[in-house]
C-alpha cells in the first residue's frame, strides 16, 4: 500500500480567483521529479498577453503561476512534456478564439521567459505532447511526439488522428525537426479529438486513436474503434507508425475496441464523447494498456470505462477491467515495478469523484484504491464545456505516480478522503474559501488539484492543512516516520530520510556483498534506460559502462531469482519482519 | 502630464498601483533577479483586475523596465505593469511610470467621489476599445430578436468538442447607424455553443434588443447568412451608441 497527497494549485495570492481551472496536464521532470509543470484553462489573473502554467519545484507542495504562454491571457487545449534528460519543457497548445495549434519549447521551465514556437499551423486539434530522450554518440537527443487531430482538408476524408515528431527537439530553431505523420487514413468518415501517445524507452512508441466508423441519427451518434499504432524506431521509419498490423492488412494499426458514442451528449455539467488512454510498461515494451470510454447503445446513458492490455505489442487485446455506469477522463501510467495506475472521474450519487486505483495484477486481484476528490456535481455552475476537462493525466517516474485532476475547490475535509493541503486561504472548518484578506468569503469554483501517490508517507497530507500547517511537521506524523524507520534495521537516519527507491536500494545491499562491483559503479547515476536503442543494445556509451549495465543487469536476474526462492524482498512490505501495511488486506500488491 | 499618457499607458497595462521602492536587486518571490528586479511596497492599487486589488498594503516584486530610468530605494512612483507570476506573493514586470504627483489629483478625486482610483480613465479605454471594434464592424444597427434557429448548413457535426453549433437569429432592425443594412429583419450567424472556445461569443435570446455590431463572415458561412456576431463585444447595450457616435464624430 501507498500513500498519497493531494494539493489544491491555486497560489495564495490568486486566493479571489472563480476561474473555471479545467482540463489540467501536468508534466513531471524524471531528471529531477521535484521540478514539476502543470497547466489548466486558466487565464493570466492580470489579463495580460501571456497565459500561465504553474510551476512546482518542491514535488508539488506548492505551485506558482508564470506567465511564459504567448499568443494571449488564456490558451484553449494545452499540454506539456519533460524531455527525460536535460529538463527542456515543451507544451502543446491551440491558442485562444483560434484553431491554431503551437509546439512549444523552453530550456528553463522555472523562468519567466516566454516559450518559443517551433510548429504554427491551423485547424487542429488537443495536441498532446510525449517527450523522451536517448543518448546518440555521446550526447542526449529529445524525441518529442504531440499527438493531435488535424482537420486540414484531404480529399475523401475528414479530420485525422496525427501527431507532430521531432528526433531531435531541444535545440534546433523552428521547426525543430517536427514533421507531421496522420495516423487516421483509414475506413470511416474522421478520427475523434484524441490521439495518446505512450514511448519507451527501447524505441518503442505507441499512438492510439479513436476513428469514427460511421456517423449517423443527427450526425452525434457514432461508432467507432479504438485503433492502437507502433512505430519501433522512434517514429523514424520511412513508413512511420506502421510496424503493427494484422496479418495480410494493408492498413497499419490494430483495433483495440469497439464502441458507440453520442459526441458531446452531457454527463452532469459535464460532456462527453472521447475518452482515451495509453501507457507501456517501462519493464516490458511488449505490455500496454489502453483505456477508452463506450456508451451500451443509441439508448442508454451510460458511459462505461473499459481497460484492455496487450502483453504482444499491441496485436491483441485482452480486456482487464471496467468502471461504470458514468465514467470519464482515463489516465493511465504504469511505474518502474510493472505497477499500473489508473485515475479517472466518475459521476456518481450527484459527487464528481476523482480516483486512483493501482494494480501488479492487471486487475486479477483487487486494486489499490484511493479515492483522491468527491464533491457536488452541481456546484459550482458550469461557466463553459469542458466543465472540469476532456482529460486528466497521470505520470510515473520511478516507482512513483504523479497526477493532476481538476474538481470542486470547497474546503471541505469530507470532499478529500485521502488528505488535502491548500495554498490559497481556505477556512475548512466553516467550509469557505477566503480573500487574501483571509475575511472576505469567496464562491467555491474549479481548481486543479495535484497529487503523487508512493510508497512512503508524505508529511503533508494532512486534511486540511494550509501550507504555513503543513511546513510544520505535525507530532503524529512524525512518529509515524519514526515507526517505518524503525522497522527497517541498519538504516542511519539520513538513509530512512531518503525517498527509498526500493528497487535500487534493495540491489545495492545485496552488492553489497557480492566482489566485483565496487560501491562507486553503483552509485552512478542511473542511466535511464532511454540511451538503449530498439534492441537493447547501448548507443555511444562507453565500453566500461555497457559492461557495467551487463553486471548490473547479471545482478538482477541473481536478485530476481533471489526474489523466487524468497530469499530477497523487492517490496519492503513483503519482508516478514516488516509485514504489509494494508489499508484494505484484500487490496492488489 | 496629460490624460492621453495615462490613457496609453492603462491600454498597455493590465495593472497599476502607486509603489515605493524599498529594495533593488532583491524580489518577494522565487523569480530570477537581476539589479532591475525590485521589491516594491505597494501603497494603493489603481487599477486591475478583481483579484489584484487587495495587493495594498502588501510587499510585490517588480521587474523594472530596461529602457527606463532605474528608481532609488525609497522612491515613489505610479507604476504601469504586467503580471509575470502569481505565487504566495506577485511579480509583475513594468510597462510605465509615472511620477506621483500626475496620478495624484485624481486619486484625490476618486477617493472624493467613491470610485477606483483612474476609475475615470478605464472607462475611456473602455470606450475606446469598443469604438476600435465597432469600427471594424461592416454593419452597426439596433434592433431586436424576432427569430432563433439553427443554421440549415452546419458543416460535419459532432466531429469536434470545438465545433461552433452555428444558430441564426433573425433580428428587426429599427435603426441602422452605419452600413449597407435595409431597416428590417436581417439573419445574423452566431455560435451556440458552450465550449470553452466560444464561451464569449454573444448567444441572442428571444425579444432580446440592443446594439448588434455585424461582420461578415468568411468562406462558407458567407454563403449561409450575411452577417456573424462571434466576438464578445458584438452586442452592446442600446447606451453605448452614444459613445460611438462621438468616438466617430
Amino acid at each position: 500500500m501507498g500513500f498519497v497527497r493531494v494539493v489544491n494549485m491555486m497560489p495564495a495570492s490568486l486566493s479571489g480567483e472563480t476561474n473555471q481551472d479545467s482540463e489540467p496536464n501536468l508534466a513531471v521532470n524524471p531528471e529531477r521529479p521535484t521540478d514539476i509543470v502543470a497547466t489548466a484553462f486558466t487565464p493570466d489573473p492580470a489579463g495580460g498577453a501571456f497565459a500561465p502554467i504553474y510551476v512546482s519545484t518542491d514535488g508539488g507542495r506548492t505551485w506558482v503561476l508564470r506567465n511564459v504562454i504567448p499568443g494571449g491571457s488564456m490558451t484553449r487545449d494545452i499540454t506539456v512534456g519533460f524531455s527525460t534528460t536535460g529538463g527542456v519543457l515543451y507544451a502543446g497548445v491551440i491558442l485562444q478564439n483560434s484553431v491554431r495549434m503551437q509546439i512549444l519549447r523552453t530550456p528553463t521551465f522555472a523562468a519567466t521567459t516566454p516559450m518559443t514556437v517551433l510548429v504554427n499551423r491551423d485547424l487542429e486539434d488537443q495536441p498532446w505532447v510525449v517527450a523522451g530522450s536517448v543518448v546518440i554518440n555521446g550526447r542526449s537527443v529529445d524525441r518529442v511526439y504531440v499527438g493531435n487531430r488535424d482537420a486540414q482538408p484531404r480529399p475523401a476524408v475528414g479530420a485525422v488522428a496525427a501527431v507532430d515528431v521531432s528526433l531531435d527537439a531541444a535545440t534546433a530553431p523552428a521547426p525543430a525537426g517536427f514533421r507531421e505523420t496522420p495516423l487516421g487514413l483509414r475506413r470511416g468518415p474522421f478520427s475523434l479529438p484524441p490521439t495518446r501517445l505512450a514511448i519507451h524507452p527501447d524505441g518503442t512508441v505507441y499512438a492510439a486513436f479513436i476513428h469514427c466508423t460511421r456517423q449517423f441519427g443527427d450526425g452525434n451518434n457514432m461508432d467507432f474503434h479504438v485503433v492502437v499504432r507502433r512505430d519501433d524506431n522512434w517514429g523514424d521509419n520511412v513508413d512511420p507508425f506502421s510496424d503493427l498490423r494484422r496479418p495480410f492488412q494493408k492498413t497499419p494499426g490494430v483495433v483495440a475496441d469497439i464502441g458507440f458514442a453520442r459526441f458531446n451528449d452531457t454527463m452532469g455539467q459535464e460532456r462527453i464523447g472521447a475518452d482515451l488512454a495509453i501507457a507501456v510498461d517501462p519493464t516490458d515494451s511488449s505490455t500496454v494498456y489502453v483505456a477508452s470510454c463506450i456508451r451500451g447503445g443509441e439508448s442508454s446513458t451510460d458511459w462505461r470505462l473499459s481497460v484492455r492490455r496487450s502483453t504482444d505489442r499491441g496485436q491483441e487485446w485482452e480486456f482487464v477491467r471496467e468502471i461504470g455506469p458514468t465514467v470519464k477522463n482515463p489516465a493511465l501510467a504504469v511505474n518502474a515495478e510493472g505497477r499500473v495506475g489508473l485515475a479517472y472521474q466518475e459521476l456518481t450519487g450527484g459527487q464528481w469523484v476523482t480516483r486512483l486505483e493501482l494494480t501488479r495484477s492487471a486487475w486479477a486481484n483487487p486494486p489499490e484504491t484511493k479515492v483522491l476528490h468527491q464533491a457536488p456535481s452541481g456546484t459550482p455552475a458550469r461557466a463553459f464545456f469542458p466543465y472540469i476537462g476532456d482529460y486528466i493525466r497521470l505520470i510515473a517516474v520511478g516507482n512513483d505516480f504523479y497526477g493532476v485532476f481538476s474538481g470542486n475547490n470547497t474546503p471541505d475535509l469530507a470532499n478529500f478522503p485521502s488528505g488535502v493541503s491548500y495554498q490559497r486561504s481556505a477556512d475548512f472548518t466553516n467550509r469557505v474559501l477566503l480573500r487574501t484578506d483571509g475575511v472576505t468569503p469567496v464562491a467555491p469554483s474549479i481548481d486543479p488539484f495535484f497529487f503523487h501517490w508512493s510508497r512512503t508517507k508524505q508529511t503533508e497530507t494532512k486534511p486540511g492543512l494550509t501550507k504555513a500547517e503543513a511546513d510544520t511537521p505535525p507530532k503524529s506524523i512524525k512518529s509515524e516516520t519514526k515507526e517505518t524507520v524503525e522497522t527497517k534495521p541498519g538504516l542511519t537516519k539520513a538513509e530512512a530520510d531518503t525517498p527509498p527507491k526500493s528497487v535500487k536500494a534493495e540491489t545495492k545491499e545485496l552488492s553489497d556483498t557480492k566482489p566485483g562491483i565496487g560501491k562507486a559503479e553503483l552509485d552512478l547515476p542511473p542511466k535511464s534506460a532511454f540511451e538503449h536503442g530498439p534492441k537493447g543494445v547501448p548507443h555511444g556509451v562507453p565500453e566500461a559502462f555497457a559492461s557495467l549495465l551487463l553486471k548490473l543487469s547479471q545482478r538482477v536476474e541473481v536478485l530476481e531469482g533471489q526474489v523466487a526462492q524468497g530469499r530477497a524482498f523487492i517490496r519492503p512490505e513483503e519482508r516478514p519482519d516488516v509485514g504489509p501495511a494494508h489499508d484494505d488486506p484484500s487490496a492488489d500488491e | 502630464m496629460s490624460d492621453e499618457a495615462i490613457i496609453d499607458l492603462l491600454q498597455r497595462a493590465p495593472f497599476s498601483f502607486v509603489g515605493t521602492i524599498e529594495h533593488l536587486g532583491a524580489a518577494a518571490m522565487e523569480v530570477p533577479v537581476d539589479d532591475r528586479t525590485a521589491v516594491v511596497y505597494v501603497d494603493r492599487v489603481l487599477h486591475g483586475p478583481d483579484v489584484l486589488l487587495g495587493l495594498g498594503g502588501q510587499r510585490i516584486t517588480l521587474q523594472l523596465a530596461a529602457d527606463a530610468y532605474p528608481p532609488d530605494v525609497g522612491e515613489t512612483a505610479a507604476f504601469f505593469a504586467q503580471a509575470i507570476a502569481f505565487g504566495e506573493s506577485v511579480a509583475v514586470a513594468e510597462v510605465g511610470r509615472l511620477p506621483l504627483e500626475h496620478v495624484e489629483p485624481q486619486m484625490r478625486l476618486a477617493a472624493e467621489a467613491g470610485e477606483r482610483a483612474l476609475g475615470v480613465f478605464e472607462h475611456r479605454v473602455e470606450t475606446l476599445n469598443l469604438c476600435k471594434h465597432a469600427a471594424e464592424a461592416d454593419a452597426v444597427v439596433l434592433g431586436r430578436v424576432v427569430k432563433l434557429e439553427m443554421a440549415s448548413s452546419k458543416g460535419a457535426p459532432g466531429v469536434s468538442e470545438h465545433d461552433p453549433d452555428w444558430w441564426v437569429a433573425t433580428l428587426h432592425v429599427h435603426h441602422v447607424e452605419r452600413g449597407e443594412v435595409k431597416p428590417g429583419k436581417v439573419r445574423v450567424l452566431y455560435a451556440n455553443s458552450l465550449d470553452v472556445r466560444w464561451r464569449a461569443a454573444p448567444k441572442p435570446k428571444a425579444s432580446e434588443s440592443g446594439l448588434w455590431l455585424l461582420h461578415r463572415p468568411d468562406g462558407e458561412l458567407a454563403k449561409v447568412v450575411p452577417f456573424a456576431i462571434l466576438h464578445a463585444e458584438d452586442r452592446q447595450a442600446v447606451q453605448s451608441l452614444d459613445a460611438m457616435r462621438e468616438y466617430w464624430s
